[in-house]
């Protein structure tokens, strides 16, 4: 069973915040980082290990193209309530 | 995962998990082994392996996504001190703030794969968080909390 999104977010239905330095705007996307008392992970009734990265560099496109590359990426492992209410144990990515 | 054309900056790719019905946002589950974390707790490593996703095109475009897959292989590595963060109780439970934790800045570095229909791409040496931000640590929200 899946666990259960945040509840609070960027927007309605985007149940995820962007937690680091509020001094850092992301290149591509815009994206003001919020600050650091902000939840990393997406996942609500969750105790366990988080870890975001904001990468920049570049990646090369099967089309011959240079591209520039941004990502948002995230891991959870943990506990967590699942959506059945059951106490589970489970390992995320967040791509 | 977005790719940016160089001249225009245009957002032309965006590979993601999608968004449930719950509204779980991105979040995919992978194998316990995909992740390593260092006994101190200082290092982690994410190894995932053509993974679905779609290509929504570009955030919030309204666009259909077409089906894909991405490989990630990122590292972080923890620079900082461990530092308390979050406020808990003291806010409500849509505030940002509302968990506990103790999280160390870092440095992440990554190497990424991702396809869809004809269309594939390698990231090049040197993806990085060395000018943006990365974390890791340990936290508890909801009814952890």
């Amino acid at each position: 069973m899946p666990p259960n999104p945040i509840p609070g977010g960027l927007a309605p239905g985007i149940h995820v915040w962007a937690p680091g330095d509020p001094t850092v705007t992301l290149p591509l996307s815009g994206t003001k980082l919020m600050g650091f008392d902000v939840d990393p992970t997406t996942i609500e009734d969750f105790s366990g290990f988080s870890a975001v990265a904001f990468h920049v560099g570049t990646a090369t496109g099967s089309d011959g193209k240079t591209y520039n590359l941004e990502t948002d990426l995230r891991t959870f492992k943990g506990e967590y309530v699942a959506s059945d209410g059951t106490r589970r144990f489970g390992t995320f990515a967040f791509i | 995962m977005d790719l940016y054309e160089p001249g225009s900056g245009a957002h032309v790719h965006d590979f993601n998990r999608g968004i449930l019905a719950s509204g779980l946002f991105w979040t995919m589950p992978v194998a316990e082994e995909a992740l390593r974390i260092s006994n101190d707790g200082r290092h982690a490593v994410l190894n995932v392996h053509d993974a679905v996703v779609i290509d929504s095109f570009a955030f919030g475009s309204g666009a259909e996504g077409t089906p894909g897959t991405v490989s990630v292989h990122v590292e972080w590595h923890a620079t900082g001190p461990t530092v308390e963060r979050g406020k808990g109780k003291a806010v409500g439970p849509k505030d940002p703030g509302a968990f506990r934790g103790r999280f160390e800045v870092a440095v992440s570095t990554a190497e990424f794969t991702g396809s869809e229909f004809g269309f594939s791409f390698s990231s090049n040496p040197g993806v990085s968080t060395a000018k943006t931000f990365a974390e890791m640590g340990r936290e508890r929200n909801g009814s952890f909390l």
